[in-house]
């Protein structure tokens, strides 16, 4: 199944599912609705536990308000639900302790995370939030590859790191606010992060 | 970001990545020191050289890294952030550069975890310097112990055996190899022991008649390799009955005597001990499957 043909769909534009099974609506911070199958949602320790303690009925899940999920966003939230939906039914992984995780990035995963590190960086965020632990292992490897065969300056370009150099620069000019170079800096600093998102580390 | 995707993306990486990212920012840096996650390495191999240090590691998927000219504090960051099991430990010495080994024990004894390593190969030149690695290896997972010399060292005898015994890792580690050294203590101090392989300075013949004794009653043991052992025929016959097989068999242009004797085990229908002395001076003792025994040989009680 490709990304694009993944079933979850925002509300308004998505025609109601033909399946007889139950579909929870959620809601994400900037009031992007979404519906995902009850089989989906068992992929989200957290999710799953919230559904449960709800015990809604079908009419319930049409009838009251969508479940709000305050801390995520819609682009996001539609990441993590398509992969839920590819992903239901499977076997949720359990830790055993074995180093290195044996975490194979599956062909769907690869192209779901085809996105900037910013979004990269949420969808982590995400899925350590509703305790997806696959989606965890899959994003967290492709952020350890990323690390392969780099040097330090390389890596904190692609995670968003300031060196300490930078770091250092960033307090002082915090503490001299008047000084206009330290001040530069800051800027500096500030517009990179604006540029990149949040950082991995 | 929270710990929990930090480890997870630190487990993940390979361990030269792990490194490299320590040298990123102070923030990662501390994280990397301070977290519990574990490092895909089976391997670490640290050898003390004359001036400076060299470390070698592997992990399941082969070679992970490895520096020459490390110093001390190179050194403290590798074995700072291992935290996970390895299979095995080597450490060597350069016999020149001793006053190392005080940097390394420091190292180790001050982990706050202790290092964890199913095996341990220690190359030293005396037993004095095991006393500066062993007591710091975790003990509960340690199973495997191997004592060399360096090359140019060879026959000497292996000092502070005695505290060496003491040590908790040597009471509860199943095997034993010490390769280059001899000992002088009791053979019956080293019956706990599955595995061992060892040389003694001297063997009297009632501790072999005793070992004999404990292996045939004993669950436990497999298999007591004694080298460079000269045997006094009249006086082990006397002891153990004539040979149940003997041959004569030519190795590499030499010709050697191999004498076999079997004994029933008490704890097992299915196991024979057998002994083994082979004229080149290896006298061994070794459980085998009563299965394995040829026809029409004598299996003493």
């Amino acid at each position: 199944m490709s990304v694009e043909n993944a079933p979850v769909v925002d509300v308004d534009e998505a025609a109601i599912p033909v399946e007889k099974k139950m579909y929870y609506r959620f809601e994400s911070n900037d009031k992007k609705e979404f519906r995902v199958s009850e089989l989906a949602i068992q992929q989200s320790e957290t999710l799953n536990r919230l559904v449960e303690a709800m015990g809604y009925t079908s009419e319930d899940v049409e009838n009251k308000p969508a479940i709000a999920i305050e801390n995520i966003d819609g682009k996001t939230l539609k990441l993590v639900f398509q992969w839920c939906e590819h992903h239901k039914g499977e076997a949720i992984p359990v830790d055993d302790g074995s180093v290195p995780k044996i975490v194979e990035i599956p062909e769907f995963d690869a192209k779901l995370m085809d996105i900037d590190n910013g979004l990269l960086f949420k969808l982590i965020w995400a899925a350590d939030y509703l305790n997806i632990v696959q989606l965890l292992n899959v994003s967290c490897k492709k952020v350890a590859n990323m690390a392969q065969g780099k040097t330090p300056a390389q890596l904190r370009r692609v995670y968003l790191l300031p060196s300490d150099e930078e770091d250092e620069a960033a307090k002082r000019a915090a503490q001299e606010a008047q000084d206009p170079r330290a001040r530069e800096v800051e800027e500096e600093f500030e517009e990179r992060k604006r540029q990149g998102g949040n950082s991995f580390f | 970001m929270t710990d929990v995707p930090m480890t997870n993306i630190l487990e993940q990486c390979d361990f030269k990545s792990v490194l490299t990212l320590r040298k990123v920012c102070h923030g990662v840096r501390n994280f990397i020191d301070d977290a519990n996650f574990k490092t895909e390495l089976t391997v670490l191999q640290i050898t003390i050289n004359s001036i400076d240090f060299s470390f070698r590691s592997y992990s399941k998927n082969g070679p992970a890294g490895a520096a020459e000219h490390c110093t001390l504090d190179d050194l403290k960051i590798i074995l700072g952030i291992q935290n996970s099991t390895l299979l095995t430990f080597s450490v060597v010495i350069h016999p020149k550069n001793i006053g190392a080994l005080d940097d390394l024990k420091d190292i180790l004894k001050n982990k706050p975890r202790p290092l964890q390593t199913e095996n341990v190969e220690i190359r030293v030149s005396r037993g004095s310097q095991v006393l500066k690695i062993l007591p710091y290896l975790d003990s509960k997972v340690l199973k495997r112990i191997t004592l060399m010399t360096p090359v140019c060292v060879r026959d000497t005898n292996l000092d502070e055996i005695e505290r060496i015994m003491e040590l908790e890792q040597f009471k509860i580690a199943s095997e034993l190899t010490i390769n280059g050294f001899s000992v002088d203590v009791d053979l019956k101090k080293f019956f706990h022991f599955e595995k061992i392989c060892i040389k003694f300075q001297e063997i009297p013949i009632m501790d072999l008649v005793a070992l004999k004794e404990v292996f045939t009653t004993s669950p436990h043991m497999e298999k007591f390799w004694l080298h460079h052992y000269i045997m006094d025929n009249n006086q082990f016959e006397k002891k153990f009955g004539v040979p149940s097989k003997e041959t004569e068999r030519e190795d590499d242009f030499v010709s050697f005597i191999y004498k076999k004797w079997y004994f029933k085990m008490q704890t097992s229908k299915d196991d024979v001990l057998e002994i083994v002395y082979a004229s080149f001076g290896l006298l061994s003792f070794k459980r085998i499957r009563a299965a394995d025994v040829e026809e029409n040989v004598i299996v003493r009680d």
